[in-house]
């Protein structure tokens, strides 16, 4: 390793010249605070550095964590202080790009240097070199006494870790100018330069810190959302599968012209989009004609003489965005019952009305990206015509009428739900993971087993398929426990398992619901259920569990487990067959759907608001739109044929609704609208380019009335580009257009930020938000601010001094998709959110490896899960010989 | 919103547990206080029910007064005769939308009529819930607004075999208008409501250990550097069983949660044990004083039970319906219904045996039991001369009697119960049906 850094180093030096300007930059912070720069060479075209520069990004921690921890409620964070210019912004996301708690992360970087008191382990174990010994020496007398003898830092004197990304070449050039602070002179030339080489081999460079730092694998229990899934899917396996069509939407109806359902009294079996009858439901007026009735199945004549009442049955099953609460909202006058999930249950029980209350709502916990089955029965009285509305309100959004694209038209297994409410994750590292329990995290996981076992223990019959009176009712029940517990821990029991998890609570006086409720709280309180790598198993087990916590978040769905069972699945083609399964199921687009949402910082972006003098049509249903078109283009691009991840950036063309047609513009056919649905339309790719241009994007990226260069650029420069950047300092309150009423944002932000003090991170972050000033605050393309034509050429400094120039987003589009970093940044923040461990775990190579494939494959996305799935799935597992 | 909530006790599952147990706080700190107060004015209600109507011979004495004679129906409370005043001429006397069986049985402890609704019945114009709060729901509240006679629960709505249906045929209890209030008819359930989660905590509680030994058990297969997250798992789990070991000594009911008998599925077969097991806890609770009134019923108005244990296999709302020449339908009829009064018996014979707590006095002599219908008659679906059954310590009524009173409308009597047990209203239903004041025994 350590040979590879001569040549870089050597590049460096020789471009040294070319980088004057930046470096000046840095002249009045400290170097190894100044994180907005990095040494991987990515953008750097000397092929002997690429190799160099492969495990880089290994250390990614630093990188992911900077965005994401103020997204996740961990309680390490919320006392982040929230103000000045990198907190104020318009959605809620720009705040988790900005800004960090100071406590969590300067925490962690103490965590990872502190500790670490060889600086010179990497180092010294090559042949002793003088200008190593030269730089050491000169560093622990001239340095040490500050920045600490591993770069740890110092509390009194400088408190942050020594570590970053310049080149050695940058950092010569900064010690020779300006360190040690209080004799700059003392340290120079060659001196500087091997104080510099020493500390970026030691400990500054990722690299560095990927070597002091060893990632593994380490133990880590189940994540809230793999828990909710992993019960589902567990108590799944003892029913029949669940099926979500890709195409066919919409809900079937059944109306009829009598208060029961009758053969012969049904008027039309129909598909409706949504239950949206505010004007009354379809139904045969007695005078005369057929309302809104599309299969009619009975001539006029007939229903003539049988028109005693009516009823309507919608059937079908709900397929929830989120996971969360939902409030579902009837508005009716007339008697209803609403089924959701359970079939015996009504979640809204109105078969009896006796009052004119029009609204009835009612909460029910769901997992995205599963079909829950939804029933609707609505019955006379009043008479038609009667108002029916069906209606939801998701988990931090607004209430609406049920989308046809949440509707499918068959009913789904009752699903097992686990509703309690989860501390959060720790999602610090830019992906959750579970490194730590505590009481609260056991309390919720105990919840969640009694949830499951009273669950379980009401429909034990069907799931043991006995009953009570039957001769060999326990003998049945038994043999569920037995399945249920192997396959919670995914494993062949033995004896002593069955003895232990269920046996023992069989020979116990109590009832047989409380003998199923014990075996289900202990096997689900069972370390080897909720650290899922903990339970040793035979390699086809492992693989299942893998497999399926990896693609799912959950546990293997009973086709897994048959293979398993089978002894089959160690098979490399078998194994193959199953990830690709998995990779389509609707459960794998969640949770890639997940990944998106994410890594482009719009989990939580249903909450954007801007200002209503500026954006008077701006609500909040076009914010619902704008989500639902991001969706539509991400489900487009990943799953379609190429599932080329360039697409992101490169396509030209929205989806748009009637009604984003309208506000953003966008020349859509009229025609081409399907019951206010959405269509694909072809943009200008000069304006527009993928996501990048978004207008959803766009609008959380942006302040109240203004754009935000300064939002967009750090989400370029960090999610896409993988750079890092450091900790925003306090209590800097953006310039307002009260400054200079004349001032565009452009000319603002340039002001603001042309301190030094600044432009450290600012030459990264602002060339990369210019780029985007075409768009507004709402996203609408725009040429000019203030009357003034919007200036967006740009000229961006890469991290090694290069200047790339950028006319626009499509150039900034085009430079992200050829950009190396980007791309191996998005493979290895794609690894972890699927593995929850950091990839450089997998071995030092691994990212070069994927990245490789990745190129290979044309960046696929899909083919790169797959690829992320077998590291993952057969890590550390022995290949079983191929039967010929 | 309160129906809401009423609702959502019954549902099963997830939800509710959640809403139960949002932390660990929960778990460590569910103790009930019991209040301390004097036990003198101890007052109880129970108003038990039983569908469809009942028979004329065999159940009505011939003899007016003390010595009136039990026949077959009433021979099961043959040994409470000097606690039993025995009424004829009640007369259901609300009118209004809905068929007499909804009306019999929605309007019978409101006293108000059914407002307008979607429900269909047999007959005459569709309707909804009742109008106005039932007999036991208003002693509760005022019970309940009194410190000196507040209860946890204050009232109990005990079922039997009541079909899982919500519409006015299955509702009888109403906690105000268009409000009616679902008995709980699985004793498990009840048990639930009554003293908690107990069962769950027992349930956890014994498995706490074993997990914590499997937690030990894994730890020979985990990497070193892991081994504090296990331990720190461990001890979380061992702190959680310390917390509700303490937890469970410091509870204390002047009776312990009786036993129920395991795995008793709610079927008409079974209705014999759930009756039981629903009187025991009935007693149980009023031992513990969780609540002063509570209701019995069995059924629902049109309840179509099959009766085999009684030897009667067809449907109890289809026998009722045929004319009364038919001899065979009389004696399955005068048979279900003795098994009614034996399930009074039952509950009357348990309170006389258990002792007011702190006191010698029966449970009885404080408590008034009152069994009735929605019917007077099966097959003519009337209303009048309903069956009205009241044994119990009087609370000044003159027990020990067969009269007749002719005419009176179910509300003066509720009027006069309200007032026996020291709620001292001027009407109560429908104002004009309690003109007279009320009833005079």
């Amino acid at each position: 390793m350590a040979e590879a850094f001569a040549p870089a180093f050597l590049f460096n030096q020789s471009n040294m010249s070319s980088r004057i300007r930046i470096l000046f930059c840095f002249l009045a912070v400290s170097f190894a605070s100044s994180i907005a720069s990095y040494s991987a060479s990515n953008e750097n075209n000397e092929p002997q550095v690429a190799s160099c520069s492969a495990t880089d990004d290994n250390n990614e921690p630093q990188v992911a964590s900077y965005s994401a921890s103020n997204d996740n409620n961990e309680p390490q964070n919320t006392n982040a202080q929230r103000q000045g210019l990198h907190t104020e912004s318009a959605g809620r996301y720009p705040q988790g790009v900005l800004l960090q708690s100071p406590v969590s992360r300067s925490a962690r970087w103490d965590n990872g240097l502190a500790s670490k008191s060889n600086p010179n382990r990497g180092s010294t174990t090559r042949q002793a070199d003088d200008k190593n010994e030269i730089g050491k020496s000169s560093y622990m007398a001239k340095c040490a006494s500050c920045h600490g003898a591993a770069g740890e830092g110092n509390k009194d004197h400088f408190k942050h870790p020594l570590k970053g990304d310049l080149s050695v070449a940058e950092l010569a050039k900064y010690i020779s100018a300006s360190m040690p602070e209080e004799d700059p002179d003392s340290c120079v030339a060659e001196e500087a330069e091997a104080v510099a080489k020493f500390v970026y081999d030691g400990f500054y460079s990722a690299k560095a810190q990927a070597r002091l730092n060893t990632a593994r694998i380490e133990l880590s229990r189940l994540t809230v959302r793999q828990y909710r899934e992993s019960v589902a899917e567990l108590v799944g396996t003892f029913r029949r599968d669940f099926y979500i069509p890709k195409e066919k939407r919409g809900i079937r109806a059944k109306y009829f012209a009598s208060r029961h359902p009758t053969k012969e009294k049904l008027l039309s079996e129909q598909i409706d989009d949504t239950v949206d009858y505010g004007d009354g439901v379809p139904h045969f007026d007695p005078t005369g004609e057929y309302k809104n009735l599309k299969k009619v199945k009975k001539k006029k004549k007939e229903v003539n003489k049988m028109n005693h009442g009516f009823s309507v049955y919608w059937e079908g099953s709900v397929v929830p965005p989120e996971t969360g609460s939902y409030e579902f909202v009837v508005e009716s006058k007339n008697g209803f019952q609403l089924f959701v999930n359970n079939l015996k249950t009504p979640l809204i029980d109105r078969d009896v009305r006796s009052d004119e209350v029009v609204e009835h709502k009612a909460s029910i916990y769901l997992l995205a990206g599963r079909p829950f089955s939804l029933k609707l029965e609505m019955f006379s009285y009043p008479k038609p015509p009667a108002k029916m509305r069906l209606l939801w309100r998701p988990p931090g959004g607004k209430r609406h009428v049920i989308p046809k694209s949440s509707l499918i038209q068959n009913y789904s297994p009752e699903c097992c739900v686990v509703s309690t409410t989860f501390p959060a994750d720790d999602a610090s590292f830019g992906y959750e993971r579970g490194l730590s329990v505590s009481p609260q995290w056991d309390a919720a996981t105990t919840d969640g087993a009694i949830q499951t076992a009273n669950w379980v223990s009401e429909r034990i019959w069907d799931l043991a398929k006995s009953k009570l009176t039957a001769d060999d009712s326990t003998k049945k029940v038994k043999e569920f426990c037995y399945k249920f517990v192997s396959r919670a821990f995914c494993k062949v029991l033995t004896d002593e398992d069955r003895q232990f998890f269920v046996d023992q609570h069989f020979e116990k006086e109590i009832s047989i619901e409380d003998q199923v409720k014990r075996v289900v709280i202990m096997t689900l309180k069972s370390p080897r259920f909720l650290y899922p790598a903990i339970q040793q198993r035979d390699q086809h087990h492992q693989i299942a569990r893998r497999m399926a916590l990896c693609l799912w978040d959950s546990s293997p769905d009973k086709y897994l487990v048959e293979w398993a069972i089978k002894g089959e699945l160690g098979k490399k083609a078998i194994t193959k067959r199953e990830v690709y399964r998995l990779v389509y199921d609707s459960r794998s687009r969640q949770k890639l759907h997940s990944f998106f949402h994410y890594w482009l910082k719009t989990e939580h972006g249903s909450a954007v608001s801007k200002d209503k003098d500026a954006f008077p049509d701006f609500d909040d249903q076009i914010v619902a739109d704008l989500k639902t078109s991001l969706d539509l283009y991400l489900n487009d691009v990943i799953w379609n044929d190429k599932s080329d991840f360039r697409q992101l950036f490169l396509a030209d063309y929205l989806y748009v609704n009637p009604r984003l047609a309208k506000f953003y513009d966008v020349d859509a056919k009229e025609d081409g609208f399907k019951e206010k649905a959405f269509q694909k339309v072809s943009v200008d790719p000069k304006k527009r380019a993928g996501i990048l241009t978004h207008p959803y994007l766009m609008t959380g990226l942006a302040y109240h009335k203004d754009s935000s260069p300064i939002h967009r650029g750090v989400f370029v420069a960090k999610q896409l580009l993988g750079r890092r950047l450091r900790q925003p300092p306090d209590d800097v309150k953006p310039l307002t257009e009260k400054f200079d009423p004349k001032m565009t944002t452009r000319q603002r932000v340039e002001h603001q930020t042309k301190e030094i003090a600044c432009m450290s991170c600012h030459t990264v972050i602002n060339p990369l938000g210019f780029s985007l000033e075409n768009f507004d605050a709402v996203g609408r393309f725009r040429t000019e601010e203030k009357k003034k034509p919007i200036e967006v050429s740009t000229v961006y400094n890469t991290p090694n001094g290069e200047k790339v120039e950028l006319n626009g987003a499509r150039d900034l589009a085009e430079f992200v998709i050829n950009n190396q970093r980007a791309q191996r940044n998005f493979v290895s923040q794609l690894f972890q959110h699927y593995a929850k461990q950091p990839i450089n775990a997998y071995g030092a190579e691994q990212l070069d490896r994927l990245h490789k494939r990745f190129v290979e494959s044309d960046f696929n996305v899909r083919e790169l899960l797959v690829e992320i799935a077998l590291v993952v799935i057969n890590y550390g597992v022995k290949e079983e010989k191929v039967e010929k | 919103m309160k129906k809401k909530l009423q609702r959502r006790e019954l549902l099963k599952g997830a939800g509710a547990l959640a809403l139960a147990f949002p932390g660990l706080s929960s778990w460590a700190g569910l103790t009930w206080m019991m209040p301390n107060r004097s036990l003198q004015s101890k007052k109880r209600l129970v108003i038990m029910f039983s569908p469809n109507g009942m028979v004329r011979e065999g159940f009505w004495p011939k003899t007016e007064g003390p010595d009136f004679e039990m026949d077959q129906v009433l021979k099961p409370l043959e040994s409470f005769r000097e606690k039993m005043l025995l009424v004829k001429g009640v007369c259901n006397k609300v009118r209004g939308d809905g068929d007499n069986h909804m009306r019999g049985m929605s309007c019978l402890l409101t006293g108000n009529e059914l407002l307008p609704g979607n429900v269909q019945g047999g007959s005459h114009t569709p309707a909804g819930w009742a109008s106005g709060i039932s007999i036991d729901q208003e002693i509760k509240n005022f019970l309940q607004s009194n410190e000196e006679t507040k209860t946890r629960f204050g009232s109990l709505e005990f079922g039997v075999n009541v079909p899982n249906k919500a519409n006015p045929w299955t509702r009888m209890v109403y906690s105000g208008p268009n409000q009616p209030v679902a008995p709980i008819s699985d004793p498990y359930r009840m048990f639930e409501k009554m003293y908690g989660k107990i069962r769950d905590r027992e349930n956890l509680l014994s498995v706490l250990d074993l997990v914590q030994s499997d937690i030990e058990a894994t730890k020979s297969a985990v990497d070193p550097r892991d081994l504090k997250l296990l331990d720190s798992h461990k001890s979380i789990v061992r702190q959680m069983g310390n917390d509700l070991k303490n937890n469970q000594q410091s509870k204390k009911y002047t009776a312990p949660p009786i036993e129920l008998p395991k795995n008793i599925a709610d079927n008409d077969d079974n209705m014999p044990e759930l009756a039981k097991m629903q009187i025991d806890l009935m007693v149980n609770g009023f031992v513990n004083d969780l609540n002063r009134t509570a209701t019995l019923q069995f059924t629902n108005s049109v309840g179509n039970a099959k009766m085999r244990f009684l030897d009667v296999n067809e449907g109890h709302h289809q026998l009722s319906h045929n004319p009364d020449n038919n001899k065979d339908t009389q004696e399955k009829l005068r048979r279900i219904n003795t098994w009614y009064a034996e399930q009074m018996a039952y509950l009357c014979k348990k309170l006389e045996d258990t002792k007011e707590p702190g006191t010698d006095q029966s449970m009885l002599d404080n408590t008034m039991v009152v069994w009735t219908n929605e019917l007077g008659h099966g097959n003519s679906h009337s209303l009048n001369n309903l069956p009205w059954v009241m044994v119990g310590g009087g609370f000044g009524f003159e027990m020990g009697r067969y009269t007749i009173a002719k005419n009176t409308s179910t509300t003066r009597l509720w009027l006069a119960i309200a007032h026996a047990m020291g709620h001292q209203i001027d009407t109560f239903g429908l104002a004009e049906l309690c003109k007279d004041g009320p009833v005079k025994l």
